[in-house]
C-alpha cells in the first residue's frame, strides 16, 4: 500500500517512504513528537536518499520484499551503522519468513501431537525452550505487554468510570500491573495438581542470569547512544520500534503464509511472538554477519599493510575516505550458515548407525 | 552316526587302547602257515608295521606306563624314511600298511581266522613285538583255550545227528556251551578288529522301524478285545496259586490302565514257573508257541532282509498286489495270530511263514528284483529256524487224557518238557530285565543265543557237519561257532553256514552274496551281534545331533554306573592302580558288582564317555539324587551386591532427595485438593478421597544368583529391568507422576541404544593406538561424548538446571504449598480464645496425616450447629473448616459476633398490632391508609410483617452485597408500568399495616421520605400504591379483593 501511494505520488512518496516518517507521528504522540521536527525529518530522508532510488528499482522487480524498511531499521539497531543494500535485506526477509513458516509448521505439529488444531503459544514458546535467555526474554516481552494491555483497559475503563470509583479501581489496577509471571506447561510448578498463590519470594535468579544477554546488549546500545545528538537518538529510538507485525498484523499474516502453513487462525498472541521472534532472528542474524564482516575487514587491513608502500598519501582535499561499508549479502549468508551449524545432540544416536549425511530440517534460530 | 563323527582321532585314540592286543593280533599274519612261505615281502611289511605302530605310540604318548614308549617321533621319522622305500614295490598288495596309515574306513586284519591267543592278554609284553615276527610255531599253541572246547563240543555234534533224539538235554547242554564258546571267541576276535560306524544308521533305523512293528501288532492284539476276564485267560496251571490275586485284578479292572496282553505278560512273569502261552486246557500249546515266537522274533531280527515283509503291504504302494496274491501274509500278521492262538499245529504256522516269502517271490517275478533278495534270504532263514519248531499239534487235554493210558514214552515227553519250561524260564528273565531297563543298561545280546538252543530239537545241526570235515579244523570249528551264533543272534542271511544252503538248493541264486561276504565273516558277525546296542548307541548320539545341529535341550550323556564300570576295568587293564584307587571303594564294588552284565561287545569308541579319563574337574556331584552342585567351590560365588542398583554418588543422591521433595509436596497437594473439594461438596464421604500416601523409592536388588567366573554377568533381562528403573526414575524427576507402558519401553530402548553406542566408542578409542601411545582414559571419555554429541556444557547445564536448581525450586515450591495448605485452614483460628494452642493443634493437624483418619464424627458435621451456637473453640473451629463451607460458617460467625454487642441495649417493645382503637394515634396522613388495610383485613388489627407467617409475608427487599440501592432497580419499575403492579398482585397480601412506628425506625422513614419513582423496592411499592388508591378511595384496592 505504501508504496502504491510512492509510486503515484512523487512528493509524497518521499516522505511516506522515508524510514521513519509515518512511524514517527503515530507512535509517538506525546513528548517525541515534539522533538521531530521539520528540521529532523529532511535529515533522516537524506539518510534515506542514498538508497533510494535502488529501493525503488528493487521493490518494483522483487515485489515480494516487504520489509525492507524495518529489517533496517532492526539492523541499525543491532549494530549496523551502514545502509545495507536491498539485496541484504532480502536476504534477511527471506531467511526471517523461512524461519517464521518452519516454526509455524513445527508448532502447528506439536500442537497436533497435544490433539489440538489450533497452536498456543506454548506451542511456539516450546520451540525455543532450549534456548533460556531467549525464552526468558519473550517471557518479559509478554508479560509486559499484558500489562500495557490491562493498563489499556484500565485507561477505558477509567474514562468511563465515574470518579468515586477511582481509587479502588486504581488499586486493582495496580494490583494487575503486577506482572502477571507467565507460566509455561514444563516448569517445575506444573509438576503438581493445585498450585499455590503467587508469592511474592519467587526467585528470579534464573531470569537474571537469562537477562545477562539482555543486559549485555542493552548496555552496548547504551554505549551507542551516548554519544549521539538529539535527533539521532531520536532516529534510533524509532528504530527500535520497528516490528513485522506491530499494526501491520494482516501483511504479516499474507506474507508468512499463515494461510498455507496452519489450518488454524493463529491468535494475536502468536502473532505478538512472531514478531518478537522475528526481531531476534535480524539481530542475530546481523550480529554474526557484523562479526564476520568484522573478521573480513581485519583481514584486508592487514593484507592492505602489506602494500603500505604503495599506498599513496593523503591530502586535503581527498575527499572523504572509504567509510564503514554495510554488511553485505554474503555476510548474512555465512552468518545464516554458521547459525544453522547441527548441534552436537544431533548426532547422538547416528553415531555407529551410519549416515555421516544429516538431512535435517532448518534449525530455528 | 554320521560317518564323520569317526574322525581319525578317535579312532586313533581307540586303536591305542587296543594296542597291546592289535599288536600281538598284528603279528598273527606271519604266524599263519599258510603266509609263511611268502618271507621277504612279509618280513619287510612287518617291520614297517611295527615302526607304525611305534611311531603312534610316539605321536600320542600316554602317561601309563604300559603304554609308554621311548621312541621320539623324530627318532621315528628318521628310522622310517630308509624302510619306506624299501618297502614301496611291496605296499600296495598289503592291507596291513593301508588300514593302519591310510586311516581306511575298515580295518581288518587279515589273517587267518583261528584265534589265537586272547587268553595270553600279552599286555606286558607288547613293547616287546618290535623283535621281529615272532616265530610260526608258537602261534599254534596259544591257540589254547577256546579251541579246545569247540573241538569237543564239534564231535558231539557229529554224534547228534546220528544219535537219537533221547540225547536231546545233552545235546541241548552242548550247544549252550559252544554258544558261549563261540562269543567268547567272537568277542575277543571283535577287539582286533576296527569298526566304523558306517552301518550304524541302518541298524538304527531298521530298529526303529522293528519296534515300530512290534508297537502295532502289539496295538492291534489289544484292539481286538475289550479287557477281558484275566480268569479267562490262559494263565496256566499255575493259576491256581495266584486266584486270589488275579480275582482281585479282575475286580479291579477298569482301574488297571494296562492292556490283557500286557497283564498277561506279567502275570507270566510273575508266576515264572510257566510261559504266558501255557494254558491248562491245551496241550502242547506252550511249547509250541515259545518256540513259534522265537522263531518269529529270530526272523524280525533279521533286519537287513525282513523289513520288507514286517508289515502288511499297502494297496498305496502295491495297487495291484491283491490282485496277483490272494493271501497276503507277513510277519507281524504271523505275530499277530500267535496272540491270538490262532495256530494248532507247527505246520500252519510254517505254512504262513513259507507264504510271505512265496508271495513276494511270486508278486516280484523279476528275477533282478532286490526283494527276491531278501525274500530268498528270508526263506532260507526260515528253513534253518523251522527244525527248532517241535512238531506239535495242539490238542485238548481232555483228549490226551483220554489217552492217557496210552504210551510209556510219554513219560519221556514228560521229562522233556520240564526242562524247556526251565528254560524258558530263564528265557523269559531276560528281556525281562532289558525290558526293564531299556535305555539305561543295554540287553545282552547273548540272552537271547542263550534262550534258544534249549527248545530247539536239533535236526538241523547235524547238517552243518555234513560240509565243515574238508575243512581244518579250527577253520571249521569257527564256522560251526557262527551257525551256532546264528541261531541265537541270527547270521546275516548270507553268512549261514553253506551246509543249509546244499540242502535247501539255493546255491545257485546265493553264491554272490557268499563270494563277497565270505571275505568279512567277523564282521558280519560283529555286525549282527552288536546291531541292538549299536542301534541304541547311535539313536542315542542321534538325539544329540537332530536336524543337523546339536540340541541343546537334550539330556546329556552321562557315564553310568556300566560305562564306569568299563572305565575302571581300562584303568585297571592299564595298570593304572593310582586311578583305580582314586574311585570310592563302594563305587568300585558297585562297578565289580555289575562286572558280568556289562559285556557289551561294542568297542569302546562307542562309548566315548567311558573311555575318556576323568578332566580334572572342579565341580562335585554330591550325589546320585541330589542335583545340588557344591556351592562352595571356588569357580562358584554369589554374585555381589550392588551390581542392578544405583551406587549412591552424588547426582544420584540428589536426585533422590528431589523426587522425595517432589513427593512430599504432592502429598501436600493432595491435602490441598481435599480441603477444596469439601469447601465445594456439602457432604463429604469417607472413602471418597483415595489416600495418598507415596511410598519411597528404594532400588532393590535382585535375588542372590551365582556366577561361575570373574567375566561380566551377562543378564539381559535384569539389566534391562534395571534399566527401565533407572529411566522410570527420571521420568519421576522429570515431573512425570505415571507413564504409559510404551513411552517408557520405547525409552528404555532408545537409552539402550545409545548407551551401547557410548560403550563402541569407548571400546574403540580404547584399542586404538597411536604413534605416541594409547590414548589415556580421560582422553578416551572426553572423545567418546564428544563423539556422541554430548558437550560437558550440556551435562554441566544438566546438572545445573534441571538436578541442583530444580532440587531448590522443589524445596521452595514445596514452602508455599505447605503455606497455602497452613493459610486454607488458618481463618477459624484467628479468632480462636488461645491461638497458641491452636496453632499447635494446627501444626499438629498439618503435620498430620489426616486422610489416616477421615470420619464423619472426625469433621463434626452433626455437631456444627452446636458450635455455632457456643463460639468458636479450637477444636470446632478445626472441624468446621473441614467441613467446607467454612466462607459462610466465618461470615454469619462474624456477623453474630457484630451483632451481639447491640445487644447490650434493651430491645425496644414490639408494635402492637394496629386496630381501629389505635388508629387513632397515628398521625393524620396515614389514618386513611390504614383504615383502608383495616377495612381490607376485615377490621382485624393488622400484624407487622415480620410477624407474619412466612408464607404470608411479602418479599424481602434484597440488597446487593455493595448495600446501595441501585440503579438496576431503575430500569423495571420505569419499563414495566402498569404491568409491574399486576404481576406483584399475585403476591401475598402486602401487609398494609405497617404502622409508623413511635420510635421513628428509619425503615420506615426512608420509604416516606424518599421519591417513590426513586427509590422503589418491594416492601415500599405497596405504599406508592395505596397513594393511588387514596386519589380514588371508591376503588378497591386490589389486594383487598385478593384478600376477600
Amino acid at each position: 500500500m505504501e508504496r502504491k501511494s510512492a509510486k503515484t505520488k512523487q512528493h509524497r512518496k518521499r516522505v511516506a517512504t522515508c524510514c521513519l516518517s509515518n512511524q514517527l507521528v503515530s507512535h509517538h504522540h506525546h513528548n517525541l513528537y515534539s522533538i521531530v521536527t521539520e528540521t529532523t525529518v529532511p535529515h533522516l530522508c537524506s539518510r534515506c536518499n542514498l538508497s533510494k532510488l535502488n529501493q525503488h528499482q528493487f521493490t518494483m522487480a522483487n515485489d515480494r520484499f516487504k520489509y525492507k524498511l524495518e529489517i533496517q531499521q532492526m539492523m541499525f539497531v543491532s549494530g549496523e551503522t551502514g545502509e545495507p543494500s536491498p539485496e541484504t535485506t532480502g536476504i534477511i526477509e527471506d531467511i526471517v519468513r523461512g524461519q517464521v513458516i518452519e516454526m509455524l509448521i513445527q508448532a502447528t505439529a506439536q500442537a497436533a501431537r497435544r490433539g489440538s488444531r489450533s497452536i498456543s503459544t506454548d506451542d511456539l514458546i516450546f520451540l525455543i525452550r532450549h534456548d533460556k535467555a531467549k525464552v526468558s526474554r519473550l517471557r518479559t516481552y509478554l508479560s509486559w505487554k499484558e500489562v500495557r494491555k490491562t493498563a489499556k483497559d484500565q485507561d477505558r475503563d477509567v474514562d468511563t468510570a465515574d470518579l468515586v470509583d477511582d481509587s479502588a479501581a486504581g488499586d486493582a489496577l495496580k494490583m494487575r500491573q503486577k506482572r502477571a509471571k507467565i507460566s509455561l506447561p514444563w516448569e517445575v510448578a506444573s509438576y503438581f495438581s493445585e498450585q499455590p498463590p503467587e508469592g511474592d519470594d519467587e526467585d528470579d535468579e534464573e531470569e537474571a542470569e537469562a537477562n545477562v544477554a539482555t543486559l549485555a546488549r542493552l548496555k552496548s546500545a547504551d554505549e551507542r547512544t551516548k554519544g549521539m545528538t538529539k535527533d539521532e537518538y531520536v532516529h534510533f529510538s524509532e528504530c527500535r520500534q520497528a516490528s513485522f507485525t506491530f499494526r501491520k498484523s494482516k501483511r504479516f499474516r499474507e506474507w508468512a503464509g499463515f494461510g498455507s502453513v496452519t489450518d488454524a487462525k493463529p491468535n494475536d498472541d502468536i502473532v505478538d511472538i512472531l514478531g518478537f521472534l522475528t526481531f531476534e532472528i535480524v539481530q542475530v542474524l546481523t550480529e554474526e554477519a557484523l562479526r564476520i564482516k568484522d573478521a573480513e575487514d581485519k583481514l584486508q587491513v592487514s593484507n592492505k599493510e602489506n602494500d603500505k608502500k604503495r599506498k599513496r598519501d593523503r591530502f586535503l582535499f581527498d575527499g572523504p575516505g572509504e567509510g564503514r561499508t554495510p554488511v553485505e549479502p554474503r555476510h548474512i549468508e555465512e552468518a545464516f550458515r554458521r547459525l544453522q551449524r547441527p548441534r552436537a545432540k544431533s548426532k547422538a544416536m547416528r553415531n555407529f548407525d551410519g549416515g555421516g549425511v544429516l538431512k535435517t530440517r532448518v534449525g530455528l534460530m | 552316526m554320521s560317518s564323520s563323527y569317526s574322525s581319525t582321532n578317535l579312532r586313533v585314540q581307540i586303536l591305542r587302547d587296543e594296542r597291546s592286543r592289535t599288536r600281538t593280533n598284528s603279528i598273527d599274519p606271519a604266524e599263519t602257515d599258510k603266509e609263511e612261505p611268502i618271507d621277504p615281502l612279509t618280513a619287510a611289511c612287518r617291520a614297517r608295521y611295527e615302526r607304525f605302530e611305534k611311531a603312534i605310540a610316539a605321536i600320542f604318548p600316554s602317561r601309563r606306563p604300559c603304554c609308554a614308549t621311548d621312541l621320539t617321533v623324530h627318532e621315528l621319522l628318521g628310522v622310517e624314511e630308509p624302510s619306506d622305500q624299501d618297502l614301496d614295490g611291496a605296499d600296495t598288495s598289503l592291507g596291513l600298511t593301508n588300514g593302519v596309515g591310510g586311516g581306511t574306513p575298515v580295518v581288518k586284519a587279515t589273517r587267518a581266522q583261528e584265534d589265537d591267543d586272547y587268553d595270553m592278554d600279552e599286555e606286558d609284553d607288547a613293547p616287546a613285538p618290535t623283535s621281529l615276527p615272532p616265530p610260526p610255531p608258537s602261534v599254534q599253541k596259544p591257540r589254547s583255550p577256546i579251541p579246545p572246547t569247540i573241538h569237543i563240543s564239534s564231535p558231539d555234534r557229529t554224534k547228534s545227528p546220528s544219535g537219537a533224539k533221547d540225547s536231546a538235554t545233552a545235546t541241548r547242554e552242548k550247544l549252550e556251551a559252544d554258544k558261549k564258546a563261540a562269543e567268547e571267541a567272537a568277542r575277543l576276535s571283535f577287539s582286533t578288529m576296527f569298526y566304523t560306524l558306517e552301518s550304524d544308521r541302518d541298524a538304527m533305523l531298521d530298529q526303529q522301524k522293528l519296534d515300530e512293528s512290534d508297537r502295532q501288532v502289539n496295538a492291534e492284539a489289544n484292539a481286538q478285545g475289550a479287557p477281558g476276564k484275566l480268569s479267562n485267560a490262559n494263565l496256566g496251571a499255575s493259576s491256581l496259586t495266584l486266584k486270589h490275586l488275579i480275582a482281585r485284578i479282575d475286580a479291579k479292572r477298569e482301574r488297571v490302565a494296562v492292556s490283557d496282553m500286557e497283564l498277561r505278560n506279567l502275570m507270566s512273569e510273575v508266576k515264572k514257573n510257566r510261559s504266558k502261552w501255557a494254558s491248562e486246557d491245551k496241550v502242547g500249546q506252550e511249547e509250541l508257541y515259545e518256540a513259534a515266537e522265537k522263531v518269529v522274533l529270530e526272523l524280525r531280527a533279521q533286519t537287513e532282509h525282513s523289513t520288507a515283509f514286517l508289515n502288511r503291504v499297502n494297496k498305496r504302494e502295491a495297487p495291484d498286489y491283491f490282485a496277483i496274491i490272494k493271501q497276503p501274509m507277513d510277519l507281524g500278521t504271523v505275530m499277530k495270530k500267535l496272540k491270538q492262538l490262532a495256530y494248532k499245529s507247527k505246520k500252519e504256522f510254517v505254512d504262513d511263514l513259507n507264504l510271505i516269502w512265496q508271495n513276494c517271490l511270486q508278486y516280484n517275478a523279476d528275477p533282478k528284483h532286490y526283494l527276491r533278495k531278501h525274500a530268498i534270504a528270508m526263506q532260507k532263514m526260515t528253513q534253518s529256524l523251522i527244525p527248532l519248531i517241535p512238531d506239535i499239534t495242539i490238542r485238548d487235554r481232555a483228549e490226551v487224557e483220554a489217552e492217557e493210558a496210552g504210551a510209556h514214552d510219554q513219560d519221556a515227553d514228560a521229562e522233556s518238557d520240564d526242562e524247556p519250561i526251565m528254560t524258558s524260564r530263564m528265557n523269559r528273565k531276560a528281556p525281562g530285565t532289558s525290558k526293564a531297563k531299556k535305555g539305561a543298561k543295554p540287553a545282552r545280546t547273548e540272552s537271547t543265543p542263550e534262550a534258544k538252543p534249549p527248545i530247539v530239537n536239533i535236526q538241523g545241526i547235524p547238517d552243518v557237519k555234513a560240509r565243515d570235515s574238508p575243512v581244518p579244523a579250527h577253520v571249521m570249528a569257527e564256522s560251526s561257532f557262527l551257525s551256532q551264533n546264528g541261531f541265537g543272534t541270527p547270521p546275516p542271511a548270507h553268512t549261514p553256514s553253506n551246509g543249509y544252503i546244499s540242502q535247501l538248493d539255493l546255491e545257485s541264486t546265493l553264491e554272490k552274496y557268499e563270494v563277497e561276504d565270505d571275505l568279512d565273516l567277523e564282521y558280519k558277525t560283529w555286525k549282527t551281534m552288536t546291531k541292538k546296542s549299536r542301534a541304541r548307541a547311535a539313536s542315542e548320539r542321534h538325539k544329540l545331533f537332530r536336524a543337523g545341529k546339536i540340541q541343546l535341550d537334550e539330556p546329556a550323556l552321562i557315564r553310568g554306573r556300566v560305562g564306569l564300570g568299563r572305565f575302571i576295568r581300562s584303568e585297571l587293564a592299564h595298570g593304572d592302580k593310582e586311578a583305580a584307587k582314586d574311585i570310592k571303594a563302594p563305587l568300585a564294588v558297585a562297578v565289580e558288582e555289575q562286572h558280568d552284565e556289562e559285556d557289551e561287545m561294542l568297542p569302546n569308541y562307542y562309548k566315548v564317555l567311558d573311555s575318556v579319563p576323568e578332566l580334572p574337574w572342579n565341580l562335585a556331584w554330591l550325589g546320585d539324587d541330589d542335583e545340588e552342585i557344591d556351592k562352595y567351590n571356588d569357580t562358584l560365588r554369589m554374585a555381589p551386591k550392588g551390581i542392578f542398583t544405583q551406587p549412591p554418588a552424588g547426582l544420584a543422591r540428589s536426585m533422590d532427595s528431589n523426587m522425595k521433595t517432589m513427593q512430599e509436596t504432592r502429598k501436600i497437594c493432595h491435602k490441598i485438593g481435599v480441603i477444596k473439594q469439601m469447601q465445594v461438596q456439602t457432604q463429604v464421604y469417607s472413602n471418597q478421597f483415595a489416600k495418598y500416601d507415596p511410598q519411597e523409592f528404594v532400588e532393590k536388588e535382585p535375588e542372590d544368583f551365582l556366577i561361575s567366573d570373574d567375566g561380566p554377568i551377562m543378564s539381559g533381562e535384569v539389566s534391562k529391568a534395571a534399566f527401565q528403573r533407572s529411566v522410570a526414575k527420571l521420568f519421576y524427576h522429570a515431573g512425570f507422576e505415571d507413564f504409559q507402558p510404551t513411552a517408557f519401553d520405547l525409552v528404555t530402548d532408545i537409552a539402550a541404544s545409545f548407551f551401547k553406542k557410548i560403550g563402541k566408542t569407548v571400546m574403540l578409542y580404547q584399542e586404538t593406538v597411536l604413534p605416541t601411545g594409547k590414548f589415556a582414559p580421560d582422553e578416551i571419555l572426553l572423545h567418546t561424548l564428544g563423539e556422541n554429541g554430548l558437550e560437558i556444557e550440556a551435562l554441566e547445564s544438566y546438572i545445573r538446571d534441571d538436578v541442583e536448581r530444580l532440587g531448590i525450586k522443589l524445596v521452595q515450591l514445596k514452602e508455599r504449598m505447605r503455606a497455602h495448605l497452613d493459610d486454607l485452614l488458618r481463618p477459624t483460628l484467628v479468632d480462636a480464645e488461645n491461638p497458641e494452642a491452636a496453632e499447635e493443634d494446627m501444626r499438629h493437624f498439618i503435620n498430620g496425616d489426616f486422610t489416616d483418619d477421615v470420619g464423619d464424627d472426625y469433621y463434626g458435621f452433626k455437631e456444627i450447629g452446636l458450635e455455632r451456637e457456643f463460639g468458636m473453640s479450637i477444636s470446632s473451629g478445626l472441624m468446621r473448616v473441614l467441613q467446607g463451607r467454612l466462607a459462610n460458617s466465618y461470615q454469619t460467625q462474624s456477623s453474630i459476633n457484630a451483632a451481639v454487642p447491640t445487644t447490650e441495649y434493651k430491645a425496644p417493645p414490639p408494635f402492637e398490632p394496629l386496630s381501629r382503637d389505635l388508629l387513632k394515634d397515628q398521625i393524620g396522613l396515614v389514618q386513611n391508609f390504614f383504615l383502608a388495610k383495616l377495612h381490607a383485613n376485615s377490621e382485624e388489627p393488622l400484624i407487622e410483617d415480620e410477624d407474619l407467617p412466612i408464607k404470608q409475608r411479602a418479599p424481602k427487599p434484597r440488597l446487593p452485597p455493595t448495600g446501595k440501592i441501585t440503579t438496576p432497580r431503575k430500569r423495571p419499575v420505569s419499563g414495566q408500568g402498569g404491568n409491574s403492579k399486576k404481576k406483584k398482585r399475585p403476591n401475598p397480601p402486602p401487609p398494609v399495616a405497617t404502622k409508623p412506628p413511635p420510635g421513628g425506625s428509619t425503615a420506615i422513614i426512608a420509604p416516606t421520605a424518599t421519591p417513590p419513582l426513586s427509590e422503589e423496592n418491594n416492601g415500599l411499592a405497596p405504599k406508592f400504591e395505596e397513594k393511588e388508591m387514596d386519589n380514588t378511595p371508591g376503588m378497591m384496592s386490589p389486594e383487598s379483593i385478593l384478600a376477600v
